[in-house]
């Protein structure tokens, strides 16, 4: 999918709940691009879920545009808008008294969808959250663990196939372990679906390994949008460079890539002899320059036909700064 | 008193039949009237403040004396019992809408909206549903108090099978007072249990374990 066609552009956009507060939402302005994962990380009252309902329009700016795919939220019918963007929320927001495949099945029936395309987009959704249809479909949802429950969620909003998909901190209340299983499932999802993926969470671990880039949050307003090697290598303010520093030493040998600390780059054929390519995470490179502190580690960037080079002494550096 | 009911029973279907045509049509008007009351209510909470002590003081006038302050208004017969007993209703069945529809989850209501439901189907399929057992029980109250009530209108010429509590009251026939209140409990009981069904099995269909 095209990466650099905007799907979600925001302008300007300002929301205040009353007169006399400071707004929630401050003069915001970015743009997020089809098929990439946006992750929004800030503390509660940052002001991270009043920006995304506004782009389902579950809240109206107070100043400011919303365009997805091109279009002006505020000019189209707010029902129409709905059924084309996937909504997730934590507590799953499933309807008890309607079965599984009838939960899943919501915007298919809202836009009347033939009964037997209808059954056949609930197996596959089912499939596609690893849920079994058949053990499943009949189910209610009291009677699902919390995960199957948000698999459930994330299936019943991708039902209609919408180019987009909010998630307002959708693994929020799910343990550990669960997390990790629903973080890779979506993770897979988002690669075989393609869908821009707005997702809200205040767990900078996740933010980190969900995002292609990750927008900060505080007091209404964007701190940094960026990658996370960008967030961790050239934080835009103190505000940033002290929310990631929290984990930082730990963070940046399970986050940065090794391509990130390559200053060195030569062109070089795609299939070039390197000992780790450059989206390997930077851990794994120190485990091999540890073994051999004087030989720097050589690193190929497959995408770009290059190879540079890691020195123990950036390394060092690192850890000094 | 088989004697008795030998002679009377169609005395007794016809007032039984009165007396459920009083209870049927003060309960449809004042649910037809509390419901969307009590949903603008339970919206405007402000509003609710200033009106619910209003439909409070109705509620605690003494019957006898309401069904008699409405005489030089209705004069007598079925419609005075009918306005008393719908403007005593109001103020149950309100009272249990507005608590109905607050106690929606927000959650819910706002995965139905973010899935492109319109404002209607919002109401009717999910915040009416969610509030049903709610009204259903205030619906149920209402009901019973109605039956009651709806014997003493019979002192106001309403009809009714409290015409033969106050008849065998006044010719001292005891068995008519007996078979009178036997068959009113009979009636407030049987209604009881089934709105009382109706109520459960509604909780088990928005709890998806019917």
């Amino acid at each position: 999918m095209d990466k650099t066609k905007p799907m979600i552009q925001v302008e300007n956009v300002t929301k205040k709940f009353s007169k006399d507060q400071a707004p929630s939402v401050d003069n915001v302005s970015f743009t997020a691009y089809a098929g990439e994962f946006v992750t929004i990380l800030g503390t509660s009252g940052s002001g991270k879920t009043t920006l995304m309902k506004m782009i389902n329009r579950l809240y109206e700016p107070t100043s400011g545009q919303i365009f997805v795919d091109g279009q002006n939220t505020h000019a189209q019918n707010v029902d129409k808008l709905r059924q084309g963007i996937g909504y997730v929320i934590q507590q799953h927001g499933l309807f008890e008294h309607r079965t599984v495949a009838q939960n899943i099945a919501t915007v298919c029936n809202i836009l009347k969808w033939d009964k037997r395309k209808t059954q056949k987009r609930v197996d596959e959704m089912l499939t596609l959250v690893q849920l079994e249809p058949d053990k499943y479909k009949g189910r209610h949802p009291h009677q699902l663990s919390g995960g199957e429950q948000q698999r459930v969620g994330i299936a019943r909003a991708l039902a209609a196939d919408p180019k987009i998909l909010l998630m307002d901190e959708p693994f929020g209340a799910i343990d550990a372990i669960n997390r990790t299983l629903l973080q890779n499932a979506l993770l897979n999802i988002q690669r075989q679906t393609q869908k821009t993926i707005i997702f809200v969470t205040h767990d900078i671990d996740e933010a980190l390994k969900l995002g292609d880039r990750t927008m900060l949050i505080k007091d209404g307003r964007i701190q940094q949008f960026a990658s996370k090697n960008e967030l961790f290598l050239k934080p835009s303010n103190d505000f940033v460079a002290e929310f990631l520093g929290v984990k930082q030493r730990l963070a940046q040998w399970r986050y940065l890539n090794a391509g990130a600390l390559v200053t060195d780059w030569q062109a070089a054929q795609s299939d070039a002899a390197a000992a780790v390519s450059a989206d390997t995470i930077l851990a794994d490179v120190i485990a091999i320059l540890l073994k051999n502190p004087e030989r720097p580690v050589t690193v190929l960037d497959k995408d770009k036909a290059r190879v540079g080079h890691i020195h123990y002494q950036q390394i060092a550096n690192l850890m000094e700064a | 008193m088989i004697k008795y009911l030998g002679q009377n029973w169609q005395m007794i279907i016809q007032l039984t039949g009165q007396h459920v045509l009083i209870t049927a049509i003060t309960i449809l008007i004042a649910t037809a009237l509390a419901v969307p009351i009590g949903y603008f209510l339970a919206v405007h909470k402000k509003i609710s403040k200033i009106l619910m002590p209003f439909f409070s003081l109705i509620y605690t006038i003494p019957s006898l004396a309401f069904f008699v302050m409405l005489i030089p208004i209705f004069g007598l017969g079925l419609l005075p019992a009918i306005v008393a007993l719908v403007a005593y209703t109001l103020f149950v069945i309100i009272r249990n809408t507005i608590v109905g529809y607050q106690q929606v989850d927000p959650n819910v209501i706002e995965a139905a909206k973010s899935l492109g439901y319109n404002k209607w189907a919002i109401i009717v399929k999910f915040k009416t549903l969610y509030a049903l057992p709610t009204i259903l029980a205030g619906i149920r109250i209402a009901t019973i108090s109605t039956i009651g009530i709806a014997t003493i209108a019979s002192y106001i010429n309403a009809g009714g099978l409290g015409t033969m509590l106050f008849n065998g009251l006044n010719q001292n026939n005891y068995t008519e007072v007996v078979v009178g209140s036997i068959v009113i409990s009979l009636f407030a009981i049987l209604v009881n249990f089934g709105l009382e069904k109706l109520q459960t099995l509604s909780l088990a269909y928005i709890n998806g374990t019917l």
